[in-house]
C-alpha cells in the first residue's frame, strides 16, 4: 500500500485506539486559502488547515468514505487495474454508509486525498471520463502500454491525421519524453482550427508541435504542456477564440486553476504566451464578430479583478474587448481564405512575440 | 332551499324527476353514475349497521357501450324479505322519518328509487335485485321497474336462485353514465367511505382497475339510538304533520308524548302561552300552528339527549387513516380528536377530525380536506361547506403551514378529514352536498381544527428533534463502528474498542422514540436524575432517578402521548438530545 495513503489510515486507527475522536486534517480548500503566488505566478494553497472530526455524522461519513477510497485504490494497484472517477462513483454503491451521493462528491474527495498526500489522482489509478487531447509534430516519446511494454512513438510519423492521443496519466512512469525537433508548442482550443493547421502542414512548415486542447484542457493535457516546457525547454503558445472564456483557458494553462491549486506546480506553465485571438486582433484584422452577451461582459469584469490577469497586456485587452462589445472565433480568420491563418496571421504574430 | 314538491299528486313522477334532476344529483352522466353507486353503497352500509354486520361491499362497474354502464353492488347485509323488495326499491317517497330522529346516512333526494328510475329512463333496462335473508333456503332474483303513471313498483319477474351466502343483497342497474377518475369519482367516494366506515371492507372493480380496501377495525359501530325530536329542532311543517297524525289527542298530550324533554307542566305552559288551551287539533289554523311554534321557541327545555350520536371514534379513525394513507408514507398522523356532543337548534351534533402530514403527499398543492356528514363522504360543493370554511378560516401560518391567501385553504403536504355527525345535519340544499355554516357547528369546528393544527405543529417540531437523534445514533451505532472496522481491515489489525469515543461524541442524555415508546439513554460520563415532562393535549410527568452512564430506561408514557407531545427534561441544553430543557415555569409546578 502507498505509504502516504496508509499514513492517513494509521492516524485514524491510532486515535480510535487511544479513545480519541478520529479526524482527518487537510489544507483548507475554501477561496480564502487559495492565494496567487506572485513569485511562481500560479495559484497555491495558503497555510490554513481544516480538521474534520468524526463527532458529526457528516464528517464521520466523509472519513469513512475516504477509507473506502483508500481501500479501493489499494485493491486496484494490487490487481494492476485503473478505474474512471465515474466507475468509482458507481462502485461506491456497494460501500454501505460510504456510498457517495453524487459524482461531484466523490471527485471532490479524490482531490481531498491529493491535497492531503500530494499523491496524484492519476497515480491512484483514477482517471477522468473524457479521453485526452491530441498531439501532432516531431516529438518522440515512449508510452508504457497495457502489455507492460514501452512503446516508442513519433508524434508526426507514427500517427494518423488525428494525432497521438494523450493518456490520462502522463507522469514519467507512463510517458517518457525522448526528443523533440521543434521550436515551440502551439496549444489550440478548437478542433476545427487544429485540423486546419494539420491539413496545412503547419507543424512541418513552422517546426511546431500542435496540441489540441479540446476546449478547457484536461489535467493530463496541462501536465504534458508543463513537462514539454520544463523538460524539453519548449515555449508554450496558446491559440484560442477571442472571448472571455478562452482567456480563462489560457489562464488555467499558464497559472493553474483554483480547483487544482494543490498541484499548480506541476500543472501550470507560467511562461506560456497568449497569441490570440486578442481584442486588438479583431480591430487589426477586421475580423467578423459576435456581440458580447451579458454573461460575457460579466465574465470580463470578473477577469479585471482576477490577479492572473493583473498585467498591462491583459488589462488592455479586456478593456478593449469591453469597449468593442464584440468577440471573435478562431475560425473568423477564414474570412481571408483557408491559408490565411497559417501563411499570414500566425507567422506575423509569432514573429512579434519573438518565437520565430 | 328547494322543498320537494310532494303535495302535487297530479304531477307525474317522471315529470317530477325531470324537474328535480339537479337536486336529485342526476344532472350529468358522470354524476349519475356516481350517485347510483353512492345510493346503493349507502343503503348497504346502513343495512349492515342496523343488523350489526361488518360490511363487505363489492362495487363492479362495466362499460357496455358509449356512455352505457352496468353497475353491480353486492353486500353481505341482512338482505330484504321478498315481500318488501318491491316497495323498498320501487316506490318513490316511501316511508317517513318525521317522528323519530337518529343519526343515519339519510337518503339523498329519493335515494335508490331515483337511481332505478334514472336507469329505466336512460337505457330502458329494468333493475335486478338478488337478495337473501338469513334462514332462507334460497335467494330471490327480482327484475323490477317503476310504473311511472302509478308511482309504484312494477315487478317483472321473481325467481328463486341459489346464492351461497348467509344473507346479502345484490343490485344491478344499467344506466347512461360516464366513468371518470379524480376527486369526484366513484373510486374517491369508496376510498373516503372506507375512512369514515373503518369497519367496512370494499372491493372495487372498475373498468380500468381493481381496488381492495380491507377494514381497519373488527368491531361494528353501535346501532344509532332513535330519539324523539327536541322541540327546539322542529320546523312548522313537521309540527303540523305530527300534531295532525294524533289529532284525537290534546295538544298538550302530543307535545309531551312525541317530543323529548317536554314535561306535563311545560306542555301546559306552552299551550297557555299561545292561548290554545282546550282547542282541538283538527280545528287549528295555520296561524294557530305558527303561534304554537312561537311559544315552543320561547320556552326553555333541557338540552336534547346526546347519547344517540355515534362518532367514528378516535382510535377507529386513526386506524382507518393509517390504512388509507399508508401508500403516501406520511411523516405523521395527528391523533383523531372527537369533540361534542353539542347542540344547535335542538339537534345534537359532534365533530371529529384527524390530520395526516408529510411523506409523499404533494407539497406544492392546496391541502386536501375530506368532508363527512354522518359517515357519508361529501365530494361536491366543497366551497360552500362549513367544513371547508372552518379549515380556511384558521390562520395556518401560526401552525407552520403556508397559507398564501387569508381565509383560503393552505398549501402543503396535509390532509384533514373532518366528520360532522348529527341527528339532523344542516345541509345547504336538498342535494345534501355541503353542510350549512351554522354558528354552533362553525365554533365547534374551529376549536376542533385548532387542536389538530396544534398537533401538526408539535409534530413538526418533534421532527427536527427526531432527525437530530437519528443522526447521532447513526453516528455511534453505524458510522463509527464501520470506521473502526474498515481502518483495521486495511491495516490488517484488530478493531479498536470505541466505547470511550461514543460518550465523547454523544455527551448527552438522549431521548429516543422506538416503535412509539420513549427511552432515555445516558451517554454522558456522569449519573443523572431528572424529570421528564410531555406536553401535548395534556401534561404528563415522569421522574428518572440515577441513570448511570451507558444506561437506558424505558419511560412509562402511553404511545399516543409520546407521539403527540413535545418532550421536556430538566437537564441543561448541552447535555440534552431529542428534548427541550424544561422551562422554569413548568419545573416549579
Amino acid at each position: 500500500m502507498n505509504e502516504k495513503l496508509e499514513r492517513i489510515v494509521r492516524e485514524i486507527y491510532k486515535e480510535m485506539s487511544e479513545g480519541k475522536v478520529p479526524k482527518v486534517e487537510l489544507k483548507s480548500r475554501n477561496k480564502e486559502n487559495i492565494l496567487f503566488d506572485p513569485k511562481t505566478s500560479v495559484w497555491k494553497y495558503g497555510d490554513n488547515t481544516v480538521k474534520r472530526y468524526a463527532s458529526k455524522a457528516a464528517s464521520a461519513k466523509s472519513i469513512l468514505k475516504m477509507l473506502y477510497i483508500i481501500d479501493f485504490v489499494d485493491e486496484m494497484s494490487t490487481g494492476q487495474k485503473t478505474s474512471t472517477l465515474r466507475e468509482m462513483y458507481y462502485i461506491s454503491e456497494g460501500w454501505n454508509l460510504g456510498k457517495f451521493e453524487s459524482q461531484d462528491e466523490s471527485d471532490l474527495m479524490v482531490e481531498d486525498l491529493e491535497v492531503m498526500t500530494n499523491y496524484l489522482r492519476e497515480e491512484m489509478r483514477l482517471r477522468p471520463e473524457e479521453s485526452g487531447a491530441s498531439v501532432i509534430g516531431n516529438l518522440t516519446l515512449t508510452e508504457l502500454n497495457r502489455k507492460g511494454e514501452k512503446k516508442r512513438i513519433n508524434c508526426r510519423d507514427d500517427v494518423g491525421d488525428s494525432g497521438y492521443t494523450i493518456p490520462y496519466n502522463v507522469e514519467k512512469e507512463k510517458v517518457e519524453l525522448i526528443s523533440a525537433d521543434v521550436d515551440f508548442v502551439l496549444a489550440i482550443e478548437t478542433g476545427g482550427m487544429f485540423d486546419r493547421l494539420v491539413e496545412n502542414r503547419f507543424d512541418e512548415k513552422m517546426r511546431a508541435l500542435l496540441v489540441h486542447m479540446k476546449g478547457q484542457p484536461s489535467r493530463s493535457t496541462k501536465r504534458l504542456l508543463n513537462r514539454l516546457n520544463r523538460e524539453m525547454d519548449l515555449p508554450i503558445v496558446v491559440f484560442t477564440d477571442g472571448d472571455p472564456w478562452s482567456f480563462r483557458i489560457f489562464a488555467s494553462v499558464a497559472y493553474g486553476a483554483i480547483k487544482t491549486a494543490h498541484i499548480s506546480d506541476i500543472l501550470a506553465t507560467p511562461t506560456s504566451e497568449f497569441i490570440g485571438i486578442t481584442a486588438s486582433d479583431i480591430l487589426r484584422y477586421d475580423l467578423p464578430t459576435d456581440k458580447l452577451t451579458e454573461k460575457d461582459v460579466e465574465a470580463l469584469h470578473a477577469e479585471l479583478e482576477d490577479p492572473r490577469f493583473n498585467i498591462p497586456f491583459w488589462k488592455g485587452e479586456i478593456e478593449t474587448m469591453l469597449k468593442l462589445g464584440k468577440k471573435a472565433e478562431q475560425q473568423a480568420l477564414a474570412k481571408y481564405g483557408l491559408d490565411f491563418v497559417t501563411d499570414t496571421y500566425l507567422p506575423e504574430k509569432l514573429k512579434e512575440y519573438g518565437i520565430i | 332551499m328547494t322543498e320537494l314538491d310532494t303535495d302535487r299528486k297530479e304531477v307525474s313522477i317522471s315529470e317530477f324527476f325531470d324537474k328535480n334532476k339537479q337536486m336529485l344529483g342526476f344532472d350529468s352522466p358522470q354524476k349519475a353514475l356516481f350517485m347510483t353507486v353512492k345510493e346503493a353503497v349507502d343503503n348497504s352500509l346502513d343495512a349492515c349497521v342496523d343488523s350489526g354486520i361488518l360490511p363487505e361491499i363489492t362495487v363492479k362497474i362495466e362499460e357496455l357501450g358509449k356512455e352505457k354502464y352496468r353497475v353491480e353492488v353486492t353486500d353481505n347485509g341482512p338482505g330484504i324479505k321478498r315481500t318488501e323488495v318491491a316497495n323498498s326499491f320501487g316506490k318513490m317517497l316511501y316511508g317517513s322519518r318525521f317522528f323519530k330522529e337518529r343519526q343515519t346516512r339519510g337518503q339523498q333526494g329519493l335515494g335508490i328509487s331515483a337511481a332505478i328510475l334514472y336507469a329505466q329512463k336512460t337505457t330502458g333496462f329494468p333493475t335486478e335485485i338478488i337478495t337473501k335473508v338469513e334462514g332462507d333456503m334460497t335467494a330471490f332474483h327480482f327484475v323490477l321497474d317503476i310504473d311511472i303513471k302509478k308511482n309504484s313498483p312494477h315487478k317483472i319477474s321473481e325467481v328463486p336462485e341459489i346464492w351461497d351466502v348467509k344473507s346479502g343483497l345484490k343490485i344491478i342497474l344499467v344506466l347512461k353514465g360516464k366513468y371518470v377518475g379524480g376527486k369526484q369519482s366513484v373510486e374517491e367516494y369508496i376510498r373516503e367511505s372506507a375512512i369514515a366506515n373503518p369497519h367496512s371492507t370494499f372491493h372495487l372493480i372498475l373498468p380500468d382497475k381493481r381496488v381492495d380496501i380491507e377494514r381497519s377495525i373488527e368491531e361494528a359501530p353501535p346501532i344509532p339510538i332513535a330519539v324523539k325530536p327536541h322541540p327546539h329542532g322542529v320546523e312548522l311543517g313537521e309540527l303540523i304533520s305530527i300534531l295532525r297524525e294524533f289529532e284525537n289527542q290534546s295538544i298538550e298530550e302530543v307535545l309531551e308524548d312525541k317530543f323529548s324533554r317536554v314535561t306535563k307542566q311545560t306542555a301546559r305552559a306552552i299551550v297557555e302561552r299561545c292561548k290554545l288551551g282546550g282547542r282541538k287539533i283538527s280545528k287549528l289554523t295555520r296561524d294557530d300552528f305558527e303561534e304554537l311554534l312561537k311559544a315552543i321557541r320561547e320556552t326553555e327545555f333541557m338540552e336534547p339527549k346526546k347519547d344517540c350520536l355515534s362518532p367514528i371514534g378516535g382510535e377507529a379513525l386513526f386506524k382507518s387513516a393509517i390504512n388509507s394513507f399508508k401508500d403516501y408514507h406520511p411523516a405523521y398522523f395527528s391523533q383523531a380528536v372527537v369533540r361534542g356532543p353539542f347542540v344547535f337548534s335542538g339537534h345534537p351534533f359532534l365533530v371529529e377530525a384527524i390530520a395526516i402530514y408529510g411523506g409523499d403527499l404533494p407539497k406544492e398543492e392546496t391541502i386536501r380536506v375530506l368532508r363527512f356528514a354522518n359517515r357519508v363522504p361529501l365530494l361536491y360543493q366543497s366551497g360552500s361547506c362549513a367544513i371547508t370554511r372552518a379549515v380556511s378560516s384558521i390562520s395556518w401560518s401560526q401552525y407552520g403551514i403556508s397559507q398564501p391567501v387569508k381565509d383560503q385553504l393552505p398549501i402543503g403536504p396535509l390532509v384533514i378529514a373532518v366528520h360532522v355527525a348529527s341527528t339532523k345535519v344542516p345541509f345547504t340544499s336538498e342535494a345534501k352536498e355541503a353542510i350549512a355554516p351554522v354558528p354552533e357547528i362553525m365554533d365547534a369546528l374551529d376549536i376542533l381544527l385548532k387542536g389538530v393544527a396544534r398537533q401538526i405543529k408539535t409534530m413538526r417540531k418533534k421532527e427536527a428533534h427526531k432527525s437530530q437523534v437519528a443522526e447521532k445514533f447513526s453516528l455511534i451505532e453505524q458510522i463509527l463502528p464501520e470506521i473502526a472496522a474498515k481502518s483495521s481491515k486495511i491495516l490488517k489489525v484488530e478493531p479498536p474498542d470505541i466505547t470511550p469515543i461514543i460518550s465523547k461524541v454523544m455527551g448527552v442524555v438522549a431521548f429516543r422514540e422506538v416503535e412509539g415508546e420513549l427511552f432515555a439513554e445516558n451517554y454522558t460520563e456522569k449519573t443523572h436524575s431528572f424529570k421528564v415532562v410531555l406536553k401535548g393535549e395534556g401534561t404528563f410527568t415522569e421522574t428518572v432517578k440515577n441513570l448511570k452512564p451507558f444506561q437506558k430506561v424505558k419511560l412509562k408514557f402511553p404511545k399516543e402521548v409520546v407521539s403527540s407531545s413535545e418532550i421536556y427534561a430538566d437537564l441543561p441544553e448541552p447535555v440534552l438530545l431529542g428534548a427541550y430543557t424544561l422551562p422554569k415555569v413548568f419545573s416549579d409546578e
